[in-house]
């Protein structure tokens, strides 16, 4: 995600949010993968 | 290596000199040098990043974890996503409006002159230590393939990526980074595809896998909470986290990479590039390692992975007690071996009975196994004088060196030579970078035009490169060398991460409780390493947090109103 330059308040905020997304967006990946090894790990170790 | 071998490792390394030299078009001006304009687009920056945290370090240290104690070391990384986007909200946009060369620069503005010369000096120490390591890594693989001794193979590799580094400046480290990153994942993927067609033809890839998990090499978290634990849950999503936030956010080879992007929005991509990518690649690393180990159920492993040491063995007084303990640990595989292929005939049985006597019967072998070569390793330091010799880095290379075909050990090698070249050459680049604009234009020459400036960073490129050679040469017997890399950094970076936090989210904060409360910090990682018995991941959040509040206290005791 690459924002272009602000022109106004309005702007700066609609950016800010769509970084808030991308944020929210890591996070959920993230566990998404600890989870999925975690299983990974369950599964073969038994 | 055969010709073949000599031949991709040569073509390669003469590419990528040749690819760092022809920068030095772009490295006419200080900003040029140092920050390459802030030009770069946000995927170089990217891989950049990424290149530079792994290095060849990560080859042959993590595999070698990979293969010794299995994937708990994974969780060292679980807290560097959420690290990931505090920066991005935090430090990005702070540091790339502020225009500076280095991350201490601002420590001037927000609280004097004597706080940016110690964080900067700190930096120095840790950074210098820890390039140190990561040339170290590569020269024990040289020194095992071509046999050379590891002083020779430490000034070969040191001393060519100076001199490369010193021509090139940061476009020739970044542009290199990219092309690392490519190689190093064509390498692995290689590497695995190999790995997997070595196993016999009965053991599939899930049977693998299964072998692994019953002796514990898959753990992939760890819930325990146990301070003296170095990877378990806990460490890594707090103790990690903070290390990440010190090591991307405080450390001026992480934050120059993300000052060279062409606008805040690339530096935070750049970084979010690694909180998506960089788990599920530790984990592939992880998994070549944890695969090698699988491979050597059915095929021999040396007794002792480190060849120098085995052959003194075998020539030296104790050799006949050598003699006996390897004719135990060859009676110790042929049993595990045995058990292993049990194990697996059984893995689809029916009977869960037999199913669960052939799985206690295999780690039952693969316990003998390791008390056997345990007795091997502890034969070695008894003979050697050396108590913390361990052969974690040499699994790996002579894994690669004894089983790969010809022109893949040469593209392996080239890929860990490659790695290690452009990794150094970025530590070097902000070695210099700190010395040249925080000691040597801040305190001696502030007035000279942007090619003394260029010429007194080449220097010191140089100076940094020599004294990492030397820390090279004693970092070759410490153990495994990731975890050597990462208590180095672990000693500092949580101080100066608190620091940075007390001059960005503490208003009170003033300069006499951020200098003494560094101080402090890293005086209480030092009382913490050697008084107690927490892992070093723990460092980081001590150091932190004894600054954050030694910092705050000794600012209430400051009445004058100094600005922020």
């Amino acid at each position: 995600m690459v924002e272009s330059r602000p022109e106004t308040e309005r702007e700066l905020s609609e950016q800010d949010a769509r970084w808030h997304v991308v944020y929210v967006a890591v996070i959920v990946f993230a566990v998404l993968v600890i989870s999925a090894l975690y299983f990974f790990s369950r599964y073969f170790s038994s | 290596m055969r010709l073949l071998d000599w031949a991709v490792v040569v073509a390669y390394l003469a590419y990528v000199i040749w690819d760092g030299v022809r920068m030095t078009k772009h490295s006419g001006s200080a900003e040029g040098y140092f920050l390459a304009n802030r030009s770069l687009p946000w995927w170089a920056v990217g891989l950049s990043v990424m290149a530079t945290q792994l290095s060849a370090i990560t080859l042959v240290g993590t595999t070698g974890q990979g293969y010794n104690d299995g994937m708990r070391f994974i969780q060292f990384y679980y807290g560097l996503p959420l690290a990931m986007i505090i920066l991005c909200i935090t430090a990005v946009p702070f540091f790339y409006r502020a225009k500076v060369f280095t991350a201490y620069e601002y420590l001037e503005k927000r609280f004097d002159l004597k706080t940016r010369t110690l964080t900067s000096f700190f930096f120095l120490i840790s950074r210098g230590l820890g390039v140190g390591v990561i040339i170290a890594a590569p020269s024990v693989i040289l020194s095992i393939v071509l046999g050379w001794s590891e002083t020779a193979t430490v000034f070969a590799m040191g001393l060519s990526t100076t001199i490369y580094t010193m021509i090139g400046g940061v476009q020739a480290v970044t542009w290199t980074d990219v092309k690392q990153m490519i190689v190093i994942f064509f390498g692995l993927f290689v590497c695995l595809f190999i790995i997997l067609s070595k196993f016999p033809p009965e053991v599939s890839l899930g049977d693998a896998l299964h072998l692994a998990g019953a002796t514990g090499r898959l753990t992939t978290v760890d819930t325990t909470f146990d301070l003296k634990q170095t990877y378990t849950l806990w460490s890594g999503l707090i103790g990690g986290l903070f290390l990440m936030l010190a090591y991307f956010g405080c450390d001026q080879s992480q934050v120059q990479r993300f000052l060279t992007a062409k606008s805040v929005g690339e530096g935070r991509t750049s970084l979010l590039m690694s909180a998506f990518v960089k788990i599920p690649m530790q984990f592939l690393i992880l998994l070549v390692g944890v695969l090698v180990f699988v491979f050597y159920q059915f095929q021999t492993p040396p007794m002792i992975f480190n060849r120098v040491e085995q052959t003194k063995m075998e020539a030296g007084a104790r050799a006949a007690d050598y003699g006996a303990l390897n004719a135990e640990y060859g009676k110790a595989f042929a049993a595990r071996q045995a058990a292993a292929i049990e194990y697996v005939k059984n893995e689809d049985s029916s009977d869960p009975a037999a199913r669960a006597a052939a799985r206690a019967a295999y780690i039952a072998a693969n316990e003998d196994f390791n008390e056997a070569r345990g007795r091997g390793v502890a034969l070695v330091r008894e003979a050697s004088g050396n108590k913390t010799f361990t052969d974690v880095n040499y699994v790996f290379p002579t894994f690669v060196v004894q089983n790969m075909p010809a022109g893949v050990i040469g593209l392996i090698i080239a890929a860990i030579f490659a790695a290690a070249m452009s990794s150094i050459s970025a530590e070097l680049n902000s070695l210099a970078t700190a010395t040249t604009i925080d000691f040597y234009r801040r305190h001696y020459k502030p007035e000279a035009d942007d090619r003394h400036y260029v010429r007194v960073g080449r220097i010191a490129t140089g100076v940094w490169g020599i004294f990492a050679c030397f820390v090279a040469l004693y970092a070759t017997s410490l153990g495994s060398l990731i975890e050597v890399v990462n208590r180095f950094g672990s000693f500092f970076y949580g101080s100066l991460l608190g620091v940075f936090v007390l001059a960005v989210a503490v208003p009170r904060a003033r300069a006499r409780g951020a200098f003494w409360g560094l101080l402090f910090g890293i005086i209480s990682v030092w009382i913490a390493s050697r008084f107690t018995d927490i892992a070093f991941l723990w460092f980081n959040v001590v150091g932190c947090l004894v600054v954050i509040v030694v910092g705050y206290l000794l600012s209430l005791t400051v009445r004058d109103p100094q600005a922020r």
